[in-house]
C-alpha cells in the first residue's frame, strides 16, 4: 500500500473512532437514547476498514524479502496501530457479549490515542531473522497483541468498576451510576477479560518458545520481555486464582486486577526501552 | 358542538374531598349510566383516580353540562355542593383535549411522568365505551390522549428514573448486584415501605426473601403474601449472614445493625458487596457501615435525594413532552375540522344521488331491457362528478380554510343552514356545524347514516 494512501486509511480509521466517541460522550450526556447504536456501529465499521488496512499491510510483499507475509509490527508505530486492531478485535468478537456504552466511551478514546503515533514517522528496522512467516511466529505475534488486548479490556472494567463503586458511594450521582453496568457485570467482564488474557499469553509463550526453537535452538531468549511476560502471567493467574477460591472478592480483586495492568504496560512498553532486543518495536 | 372537562386534583383539593368524590371500580357503570341521562349531554367519560376525578362530557352547551355535572357529582355522592366546588376546575373544548393530553402523558400527576394513569385512562375508556357512553369526537378525544400517552413515553425520558423510595433501592440494589434472581433479600420490619420494597423486589426477580419482625405472626403474614421465608426477630442475624439486600425499617429507636458485626460479616463474606436500605426513621443500621469497603448503606434521606435528582431530570423532559402534545391537538384539529365538512358532503352526495335517481327513473322508460348498464353508466358520471368538489372539500377542511366552501355550497345548492362565519367559528373552535336539512335531504341523510368513522 503506497504511503500516503496508508496514511489516509488509517486517518479515516482513526475519524470514525474518533465520531463514535463523540457519540458515546453525547450519549452519557443525556442526549438521544438512539445514539448508541449508532456509535457502537462507527466503531465496527472502524475496526473493518482497520482490518483492512492490516490485512494489505500483511501482505505487501515490499517488507519482509524472503518472508511471504510479515505481521506489521516491526516500528513503534505499526506496533501501536496493530495493538489497537487486537484490542478492538478482542472487544467485538471475544466480549461482544458485555458491550455497553459505558466500555465504548473509555475504549474509543483508547483505540484513538493508540492509533495516532502510526501516523508518525518511526525508524525501520526490518529483522534479519529466519522464519518469520512460520506458523508458530504468526500464532506468537497474534495471541500476545490479543492477550494485551484483553488485559487492557480488563483494565478498562476494572476502572469502570471503582467508578460505579464511587458512584454507589457517593449516593448523589445517578447519572454515572445509571449509565454504567452493575458491579457484579463488571466483575465478571474483568474476570472473563483476565481469563482469556492468560489463556492468550500461555498460547503466545508457547509458541514464542516453539519459534525460538526453531530459529536460534533455545526455548527461552534471554530479554527483558521474556521475563516481564512470565511475571505478567503468574500475577495474573494468581489473581484469577484468589478470585475463583473466594479469597478476596469486590473492590479489594478488582483493584489488584488495576495494578496488575502496570505489569502489562511494562512488559508491553517499558522492556523495549531498557533493553531493545529481537522483540522490537515496543 | 361543545366539549367539557369539569374536575378536581391533588392540586387544589384536599384528599378528604377527593376520596368522597371519587368512583370505586364498581359504582363507575352505575353513574356513567346515570351521565347519559343528563339532558343535553351526547357523549361522557370519568377518570377517576386517588389523585383526580374528572367528568368529561359533549353536548349542546358547556354552561349547561357545568352545572348539571357539578349537580351529578354531589347528588351521586350524596356531598354538597359548596364542600367541593370551590376547588373544581373547568376546560373546555381545545383545553379540555389539552387537559386530557396532559393528564394521560402523566404531566398533570403528582409525580411527573409517572406511568399508572396511562392504564386509569385506558381502564376508564375501555368502561365508558363499553356501556356506549362515547360516540364519536370524545371516543376520538380519549382515543388520541391514549395515543399521545404512549408516544409521551416512549419518544422522551420522562418516566426513565425512579422516583419512588422503593423503586430507587431497587435499582440500586439492580447497579450492584445486576439481575436480582440470584440474590437473598432480609427484610427487617414489616411497615408499609418494607411491604413497598418487598412487592418491586419480587417484581425485578428477587431470589429468597426472608421476613423478620417483632412478632412471628405477622411476619408469616407479610411473608405470605409475598413467597417469603418468615422468621421470629431473634433469628435475623443468622440471616443476615448469607443476605445479599437487607432492608430494614423496624421501630427500634437505637441501631440494631452494629459496624462491629457488618465488619466481622464482610470477612466472612470475603467481601462479596453487601447492600443495606435503611428506611427507619431513627436509622436502623449504624451509619459507620456504609465506611466499609464493598458495603452498599442508603438512608431514607439518600433515597429521597437521588429522588429528587430523578424527578429535577424528568421535569427536563417536560418541555419534550409539551412539543409532542402541541403536535398531537393539531392533528386533532386537523381531524375535527375535516368533521366539520362531513355533513355538507353527505348532503351534497345525497342531494345528487336524489337528482339522479329522479332523471334515471325518467330514463328508464326509454331503455327498456338495458337498466343494469344504464345504472352503472349513471354511477360512473355521478362519482366523476363528485370526486374533485369532494376531495377539494376534504382538502380545505384539512387546511382550515373549509368556510367559504361550504358558503358557496348551501348558498348554490341549498343544503340547509349557512354555516358559522369564521369570526365566530374562531371564539368556537370546535363548534360542529348543525346544517338544519330539507326535507329531501333529510330524508336522505338517514339512508346514509351521518356517524362519523372512528379511528381504529
Amino acid at each position: 500500500m503506497h504511503m500516503t494512501l496508508a496514511h489516509a486509511w488509517l486517518t479515516f480509521v482513526i475519524g470514525l473512532y474518533l465520531a463514535g466517541f463523540v457519540i458515546y460522550v453525547l450519549e452519557f450526556t443525556n442526549s438521544d437514547p438512539s445514539v448508541t447504536s449508532r456509535a457502537g456501529r462507527l466503531i465496527e465499521v472502524g475496526f473493518l476498514f482497520h482490518t483492512l488496512e492490516i490485512f494489505v499491510h500483511t501482505f505487501s510483499g515490499s517488507r519482509a524479502p524472503g518472508s511471504r507475509f510479515l505481521l506489521p509490527v516491526e516500528t513503534v508505530g505499526e506496533s501501536l496501530s496493530f495493538f489497537a486492531w487486537s484490542l478492538a478485535f478482542v472487544y467485538l468478537v471475544l466480549v461482544k457479549r458485555y458491550r455497553t456504552e459505558g466500555f465504548g466511551l473509555v475504549l474509543s478514546p483508547v483505540l484513538v490515542l493508540f492509533l495516532i503515533p502510526a501516523l508518525f514517522p518511526f525508524p525501520e528496522r526490518h529483522l534479519a531473522v529466519p522464519y518469520l512467516d512460520d506458523s508458530h511466529f504468526l500464532l506468537h505475534i497474534l495471541s500476545a497483541f490479543f492477550a494485551y488486548g484483553s488485559f487492557t479490556l480488563s483494565f478498562i472494567a476494572g476502572l469502570l468498576y471503582l467508578t460505579q463503586d464511587w458512584a454507589l458511594k457517593l449516593k448523589a450521582a445517578p447519572d454515572v451510576y445509571r449509565k454504567l453496568p452493575s458491579l457484579e457485570d463488571l466483575e465478571r467482564f474483568t474476570f472473563r477479560t483476565i481469563f482469556w488474557g492468560l489463556l492468550l499469553l500461555g498460547v503466545a509463550i508457547v509458541t514464542g518458545g516453539l519459534w525460538t526453537q526453531r530459529a536460534f535452538g533455545t526455548f527461552l531468549l534471554l530479554e527483558p520481555k521474556s521475563f516481564a511476560t512470565l511475571l505478567t502471567w503468574c500475577v495474573y493467574l494468581a489473581i484469577m486464582y484468589f478470585h475463583h477460591v473466594s479469597l478476596v472478592k469486590g473492590r479489594r480483586v478488582i483493584l489488584m486486577s488495576v495494578l496488575a495492568f502496570a505489569l502489562v504496560l511494562f512488559t508491553f512498553i517499558g522492556t523495549g526501552m531498557i533493553k531493545p532486543g529481537l522483540h522490537v518495536g515496543v | 358542538m361543545d366539549l367539557v372537562c369539569v374536575g378536581l386534583n391533588h392540586k387544589l383539593c384536599s384528599v378528604e374531598i377527593r376520596e368522597r368524590l371519587a368512583f370505586s371500580e364498581s359504582n363507575l357503570p352505575k353513574a356513567l349510566s346515570l351521565m347519559k341521562e343528563i339532558e343535553g349531554v351526547r357523549e361522557s367519560f370519568i377518570l377517576s383516580t386517588c389523585n383526580r376525578v374528572e367528568l368529561y362530557g359533549r353536548g349542546c352547551s358547556y354552561g349547561e353540562m357545568d352545572s348539571a355535572f357539578t349537580r351529578f357529582l354531589s347528588e351521586f355522592h350524596s356531598l354538597d355542593e359548596h364542600l367541593f366546588s370551590p376547588y373544581l376546575y373547568r376546560h373546555w373544548n381545545r383545553d379540555a383535549v389539552r387537559h386530557l393530553f396532559r393528564v394521560t402523558s402523566g404531566l398533570d400527576s403528582l409525580v411527573v411522568g409517572e406511568n399508572e394513569i396511562y392504564g386509569q385512562v385506558r381502564n376508564a375508556f375501555q368502561t365508558a365505551n363499553r356501556l356506549r357512553n362515547l360516540d364519536s369526537v370524545l371516543y376520538q378525544v380519549v382515543e388520541r390522549a391514549l395515543r399521545v400517552g404512549k408516544r409521551v413515553r416512549s419518544k422522551t425520558r420522562i418516566n426513565e428514573r425512579a422516583v419512588s423510595v422503593s423503586s430507587i433501592a431497587v435499582e440500586l440494589a439492580e447497579k450492584i448486584f445486576g439481575k436480582l434472581s440470584g440474590e437473598q433479600v432480609l427484610v427487617l420490619g414489616t411497615g408499609k415501605m418494607s411491604e413497598q420494597t418487598m412487592k418491586y423486589l419480587v417484581e425485578h426477580g428477587a431470589g429468597k426473601i426472608t421476613v423478620a419482625s417483632r412478632t412471628y405472626e405477622r411476619a408469616l403474614e407479610v411473608a405470605q403474601k409475598f413467597g417469603a421465608q418468615p422468621v421470629g426477630f431473634g433469628d435475623w442475624f443468622r440471616s443476615l449472614r448469607s443476605s445479599d439486600i437487607v432492608i430494614s425499617s423496624t421501630a427500634s429507636p437505637q441501631p440494631i445493625v452494629r459496624f462491629e458485626d457488618v465488619q466481622l460479616i464482610m470477612k466472612e463474606r470475603r467481601h462479596k458487596p453487601l447492600c443495606f436500605i435503611d428506611i427507619a426513621v431513627p436509622r436502623d443500621i449504624d451509619p459507620r457501615v456504609g465506611e466499609l469497603d464493598d458495603v452498599y448503606l442508603y438512608d431514607i434521606d439518600d433515597l429521597k435525594g437521588v429522588s429528587e435528582i430523578n424527578l429535577r431530570l424528568r421535569k427536563q423532559e417536560v418541555e419534550h413532552c409539551e412539543e409532542i402534545i402541541a403536535n398531537e391537538l393539531s392533528s386533532f384539529d386537523e381531524w375535527h375540522q375535516s368533521l366539520d365538512a362531513t355533513p355538507a358532503i353527505q348532503k351534497l352526495t345525497a342531494y345528487f344521488d336524489h337528482v339522479v335517481e329522479h332523471e334515471l327513473h325518467k330514463a328508464k322508460q326509454g331503455f327498456k331491457g338495458k337498466e343494469k348498464e344504464l345504472d352503472s353508466l349513471v354511477r360512473k358520471i355521478k362519482a366523476s362528478l363528485l370526486h374533485t368538489p369532494l376531495e377539494q372539500l376534504k382538502e380545505s377542511a384539512k387546511l382550515g380554510s373549509i368556510e367559504h366552501h361550504l358558503h358557496t355550497l348551501h348558498t348554490l345548492f341549498q343544503l340547509g343552514e349557512k354555516p358559522l362565519s369564521p369570526e365566530a367559528r374562531e371564539s368556537h373552535p370546535l363548534v360542529e356545524d348543525d346544517l338544519a336539512p330539507n326535507d329531501f335531504v333529510e330524508r336522505e341523510t338517514e339512508k346514509n347514516s351521518a356517524t362519523p368513522t372512528r379511528e381504529n
